[in-house]
């Protein structure tokens, strides 16, 4: 309860910077890294398989950190 | 088994230019078959297109049987780009073992490798770097390979080992190659196709490609 009160709007902000720091990955990497997408098309792995687990897993660790750090105050 | 590819309605624009417009591409088991034509004529957006990473309007099909998205399916056709694709990081075990290919083959074939097995690619020369990519597209299972200059950066021995091996594989499966190697490319392909004005023409004879503006003969013999 206390988190919605007190806690929501730094959440909130951490959660937009976490976002627009994915969304600079997502660009770089695709910019930078192109090239090594055909190694794992080779293994018939595709840009959206890559991306998608990337994306879940990062985001999972942010949120449980978040989570953890919040029960331990 | 014999397999098929066949490329065709194929239709590239940038920038309302025509690329592509009238091809046709067969390349099957048991050949070698070569893509040939000057800079900008097309011939890496060709190999993209077929293999899926470049969108456009186009019929892929292998078997007869259309294939929309060949890339996704390394098992029917796999890709070398003319760019270093291997992340700079990974050693040559984890990209064997990626590919399921034996190593000590690949040792024995080219033994300037011996002691290289837990070195990462980034170690290795430009050469090296290629045949390594070079190798795993070639001797991975599927039933097509596309190399796009697959003799860049090799040395002159590494290039004969590298006819060697396509000349052998040839057997299991379909290679459409493309490269400025002219020599190299009439020697080891079994049928020639050049690209002109977006469109491909079938070679029957040397005297076709001087024809066809692609190169002097008297200049290459």
């Amino acid at each position: 309860m206390s988190f919605w009160k007190n806690d929501f709007r730094s959440f909130a902000g951490i959660f937009w910077l976490k976002i627009i720091t994915l969304a600079l990955t997502y660009y770089f990497i695709n910019s930078d890294k192109s090239k090594e997408f055909y190694y794992y098309q080779n293994l018939g792995v595709s840009k959206i398989t890559l991306w998608v687990t990337t994306l879940i897993i990062d985001l999972s660790i942010f949120l449980f950190l978040i989570f953890v750090a919040q029960t331990l105050k | 088994m014999k397999h098929i590819l066949e490329a065709d309605s194929i239709q590239l624009e940038f920038d309302n230019r025509k690329i592509l417009s009238d091809i046709y591409i067969k390349f099957e088991t048991g050949k070698i078959t070569g893509l040939i034509g000057r800079n900008g004529q097309g011939k890496t957006c060709l190999m993209q297109i077929i293999y899926g990473s470049l969108k456009c309007e186009r019929s892929i099909r292998i078997n007869k049987i259309n294939q929309p998205k060949t890339f996704q399916i390394p098992e029917l056709l796999m890709y070398l780009p003319q760019f270093n694709f291997i992340p700079k990081r990974l050693s040559l075990k984890r990209i064997f073992n990626d590919f399921e290919l034996d190593y000590s083959l690949f040792e024995k074939r080219f033994p300037e490798f011996a002691s290289k097995y837990n070195s990462s690619i980034n170690n290795l020369s430009g050469g090296e770097h290629r045949l390594v990519e070079l190798y795993i597209i070639v001797k991975s299972k599927s039933q097509f390979a596309m190399l796009d200059e697959p003799f860049t950066h090799l040395s002159p021995i590494q290039i004969e080992k590298v006819i060697e091996l396509l000349k052998e594989e040839k057997s299991n499966k379909g290679i459409l190659l493309t490269d400025h190697m002219f020599n190299h490319v009439t020697e080891i392909c079994d049928d020639i196709y050049l690209l002109v004005n977006g469109k491909t023409h079938f070679i029957k004879n040397m005297e076709e490609i001087e024809k066809l503006g692609y190169t002097k003969l008297e200049s290459i013999q």
